[in-house]
């Protein structure tokens, strides 16, 4: 039988699983989409979908005594980079390949936490914010220019300049690839 | 580690701050609120929501232009474009300023 503490860290976990969209219950957050382009870089930048992360690393001391479930969430923070990485590359709308960019992401940040290396994690959430809502505010600045039209698709029709906002795209990318000397090559490093 | 979290917590507060802020702006521009929204100069018009206009909205396509063969520099401006520049340049800048402050205190194992 499992001792008591480890039956609560798989529950504060569950918490986590359904709050960071992590593999599994991960299916609202790409859903969550229909909402206008600054609600999502709010919800997905800094407010919601990170608590799930913050509420490990604020319950690191009883994780750290329930290694079982230490090993679970390294586990499935590792499926769910690789998984909402993969699905991103086969997405029409531009919102829903960050959401899943987003996803990934927040996979990244719980398996830090599940290796221990929480102020990894907290580092990387904090990054995480800065250039996800860049990611999100330009997407939102070309959809607007656009009349909403968000599929892939669509945007090989328009024969539109977008020199700026394509820099600043280019730039949250990098940092969320992290490309050597920006925001995600330190937290990732 | 606890003391780390619980700074961050203060950091994130201000995150969320700014980015609440930037969804109100952003939602008054979308939708045409008189407080960040540009007001067309004709003072006589009867007051509505077309009297409100995205700034430099003639940037952007125009609904009915053939889109297909329409080539426009669709950019953007004021305050959008401030936005943008602060978060690129946090996107920057924000690992190497925070290293010491999230690795440095405690550790990372």
């Amino acid at each position: 039988m499992f001792p008591i503490h480890e039956i609560i860290a798989f529950f504060l976990f569950l918490g986590v699983v359904g709050k960071s969209a992590q593999f599994g219950l991960h299916a609202w957050l790409p859903d969550a989409m229909e909402g206008p382009t600054p609600v999502s870089a709010l919800i997905h930048a800094a407010t919601m979908v990170t608590a799930g992360v913050f509420l490990l690393v604020r319950c690191s001391p009883l994780f750290e005594f329930a290694s079982v479930c230490l090993c679970l969430v390294a586990f499935i923070g590792a499926i769910t980079a690789l998984f909402g990485a993969t699905v991103a590359c086969f997405q029409e709308d531009l919102k829903k390949i960050i959401a899943y960019s987003t996803c990934s992401q927040l996979g990244y940040m719980v398996l830090a936490c599940g290796l221990s290396l929480y102020s990894t994690g907290l580092f990387h959430f904090f990054n995480h914010a800065f250039f996800k809502a860049l990611l999100f505010l330009s997407a939102g600045a070309v959809i607007h220019s656009l009349f909403g039209e968000q599929s892939n698709d669509a945007f090989t029709n328009f024969d539109v300049s977008f020199s700026f906002t394509e820099q600043m795209f280019f730039i949250g990318s990098s940092a969320l690839s992290s490309v050597c000397f920006l925001t995600g090559f330190y937290s990732k490093d | 580690m606890l003391e780390v979290s619980n700074s961050f917590f203060y950091v994130d507060g201000l995150l969320i701050t700014f980015l609440a802020f930037l969804a109100a702006i952003y939602t008054g521009y979308y939708t045409g609120l008189s407080f960040v929204a540009y007001r067309e100069e004709d003072e006589e018009e009867e007051l509505s929501l077309d009297a409100y206009a995205f700034k430099k909205n003639d940037f952007f396509l125009k609904e009915g232009s053939p889109l297909f063969i329409y080539s426009h520099v669709a950019e953007t401006t004021g305050f959008i474009l401030f936005v943008l520049c602060v978060l690129a340049f946090l996107s920057v800048i924000a690992g190497f300023l925070f290293f010491d402050f999230f690795l440095g205190i405690g550790g990372s194992a």
